[in-house]
């Protein structure tokens, strides 16, 4: 007996494209939690998860069946995240900004529960993600993908078409640049009079 | 002191370590206070992380979102795309089978009529045709006849002989010199005049260099009327004929009959060894594995000195970075490889020396394109690569049989080194940052067979 996902695979070869929505249920929390830690934006995440099922879609007749759709189309949504956050990068003035105001009640809601708890969230969400910014495109993927996906150096690497070595030195230089953008600044020197007198002279 | 590093705490938070690092740590960590620290921050850092993570929660809203912004997207499938290599063989092979094909028609062209032997040539004297248009000449005993024989337009014409007759005036020596000139012009209006009355005028092309010094029979060869095909003897006599070889400016004459070329096309197939130095700039070392791969090319010549080629090669190529700069340990190893498949497309200008009628060497230089295709890759730091290119090489061609030469020789081939990334993101463990080795010499031995078409090896 063909598993559903199998046989919701099968429709769509056949041309029904409405069984696609089960593939897409299926695979849209995790597709959308992987792009928006890669991204580090609600919005180019949205982006960059429906140009994975899209390109997944258009794609299924070479997908094995042999093989996980999930993980297949979750390696999609990885590159494509990785391509965006590259674009924007070289985009330097670019800023996320969704062409039509966001329904908020559209985007995932916030699992604290008091206004306080959630401003001290989002001042924490903010610096880590300013840190985050500091890293390339490659060093954050990797670093997203090894410690917060809980993936393994050879599936991290696989990936990101790169070698295990290259992908541990990816995640290592990640951890080391986050290390100093979040550790706390170092306490400024005693100022003696002596050295008063000799910055003033 | 310690001699672990922070890449190595980095990989004990991350159980990256190995069994053995990671029980030598563990001890260090308990004897090393400033050690620990650093490592109760690796690891607060790493917590921070996993503790602010975004989690998106998708209810059935998003979820329906997402549905209705990708449904009209979902049109029917596509047929499956042209595979990228096989519209590059395709489109290769093309590109040198029909200009292969339209020089093969050229060079095999069949020749027009089979000329005239030189022993047919003094029977045709000895018996001339009087229905031929050399009749003007036999009015004049004694003198030059033109024998203008209507010959193939594609034939090879041997060299035009002269017979003499026995009673015939020899040239007289200085006074003829002496009034050169005016001998000539005499004889020009003589012949003039009896053209016009005993035959149509005919086309005179511009003599040859040293022709027009050239006395046969009391009279220069600038005299005789010519034409298209030039064979030219003196009147037979009903005695014993004696024949001697013309200067060899008369076989040049312009407008003489079209030889067969002595220059087909050829084309090769050989086997190269791709072998790179590895080379160091700004602590960066770039090497490639020499591999084995395959050339195949055309050569069209213009000359016997002259020719174009067009090359296209390929082979597996693994280029490896290291940055000396950093300190490799086993959990953050300073090196990286990335697999290709590396394709060049070079056209070029060949200059040949031939030493004899079976060697040739030859030099070669031009420019062209190589493609570097990442195996197995699908991230975008390992993008296809596209670089132009510069070649020189030098080979000798060594004939087998009339169309098949043994050939070897040596290519180099110039190309910037391929970065495998995009701008700004190098990938890791291969550049830490920019183009810094700015330049790779490939050297690509090789041996193998040409084979040459139509009349491969009449010279």
């Amino acid at each position: 007996m063909d598993s559903p996902e199998l046989q919701a695979i099968r429709r769509v070869r056949d041309g029904d494209r409405e069984a696609f929505r089960f593939l897409m249920d299926s695979h849209l929390a995790a597709v959308l939690r992987v792009t928006e830690r890669i991204t580090g934006s609600p919005v180019d995440a949205e982006e960059a998860t429906q140009e994975a099922f899209l390109a997944a879609f258009h794609q299924l007749g070479k997908f094995r069946e042999d093989s996980s759709f999930g993980t297949w189309v979750y390696r999609i949504a990885v590159n494509r995240a990785l391509n965006l956050v590259a674009r924007r990068q070289r985009e330097a003035t670019w800023k996320a900004t969704p062409v039509e105001p966001t329904d908020e009640s559209l985007l995932p809601p916030s699992a604290l529960p008091n206004p306080e708890a959630e401003v001290l969230r989002r001042e924490s969400a903010a610096r880590r993600e300013r840190a985050m910014q500091g890293l390339t495109a490659m060093e954050r993927t990797a670093l997203v993908l090894r410690h917060l996906e809980d993936h393994s150096m050879q599936e991290v690497a696989q990936a990101l078409g790169v070698s295990v070595s290259a992908a541990k030195q990816a995640v290592f230089r990640a951890v080391a640049k986050m290390r100093r953008e979040l550790s706390p600044p170092a306490p400024p020197p005693q100022r003696t009079p002596r050295s008063f007198l000799k910055e003033a002279r | 002191m310690s001699d672990f590093t922070e890449h190595d705490l980095i990989a004990f938070h991350l159980n990256e370590l190995s069994l053995q690092r990671e029980l030598e740590l563990r001890t260090a960590l308990a004897t090393d206070p400033e050690l620990a620290a650093e490592s109760q921050e690796i690891a607060a850092t790493l917590g921070l992380l996993r503790d602010h993570a975004p989690s998106p929660v998708v209810t059935a809203a998003v979820a329906e979102h997402h549905w209705q912004r990708l449904r009209p997207a979902l049109a029917p499938a596509r047929a499956t795309p042209i595979v990228w290599w096989r519209s590059f063989s395709l489109g290769t092979v093309c590109g040198l089978a029909l200009p292969c094909l339209y020089l093969l028609l050229l060079h095999t062209r069949a020749p027009g009529p089979t000329p005239p032997a030189p022993a047919q040539h003094v029977a045709a004297a000895a018996s001339p045709d009087r229905s031929s248009p050399s009749t003007q000449a036999e009015t004049n005993p004694g003198t030059v006849r033109n024998l203008l024989q209507p010959a193939a337009a594609n034939c090879i014409m041997p060299a035009p002989r002269f017979q003499l007759a026995e009673n015939a005036p020899l040239p007289p020596a200085a006074p003829f010199f002496a009034n050169q000139q005016a001998a000539l012009q005499q004889s020009a209006a003589q012949n003039l005049a009896a053209s016009a009355t005993a035959s149509p005028p005919r086309v005179l092309p511009p003599a040859a260099d040293g022709l027009s010094s050239l006395p046969v029979a009391g009279r220069s060869v600038e005299d005789l009327p010519r034409s298209t095909n030039q064979s030219v003897m003196v009147e037979s006599a009903p005695l014993p004929v004696e024949t001697a070889s013309v200067s060899p400016a008369l076989s040049q004459l312009p407008n003489a009959p079209r030889k067969l070329s002595r220059h087909p096309v050829t084309i090769v197939a050989a086997a190269l060894g791709n072998l790179t130095l590895a080379r160091t700039a700004d602590s960066q070392t770039v090497s490639e594995a020499s591999a084995p791969g395959g050339l195949a090319g055309i050569e069209v010549p213009f000359s016997r000195w002259l020719g174009f080629r067009v090359e296209a090669s390929s082979h597996p190529a693994t280029y490896g970075y290291k940055d000396v700069a950093i300190v490799g340990t086993s959990a953050a190893p300073n090196v990286g490889q990335i697999a290709t498949q590396q394709y060049e497309f070079s056209p070029s200008a060949v200059v040949r020396f031939p030493t004899s009628t079976r060697v040739s060497p030859y030099l070669q230089a031009g420019a062209g394109a190589v493609i570097f295709v990442p195996k197995g890759a699908s991230s975008p730091w390992v993008s296809r690569q596209y670089r132009a290119a510069g070649i020189i090489g030098s080979g000798v061609n060594v004939r087998l049989t009339r169309h098949i030469d043994f050939t070897a020789g040596y290519r180099g081939v110039i190309y910037r080194t391929p970065l495998f990334t995009t701008e700004g993101n190098p990938p890791p463990g291969t550049y830490s940052g920019g183009t810094l080795v700015r330049r790779t010499l490939s050297s690509q031995p090789f041996v193998g067979l040409t084979y040459t078409f139509g009349k491969g090896g009449s010279e």
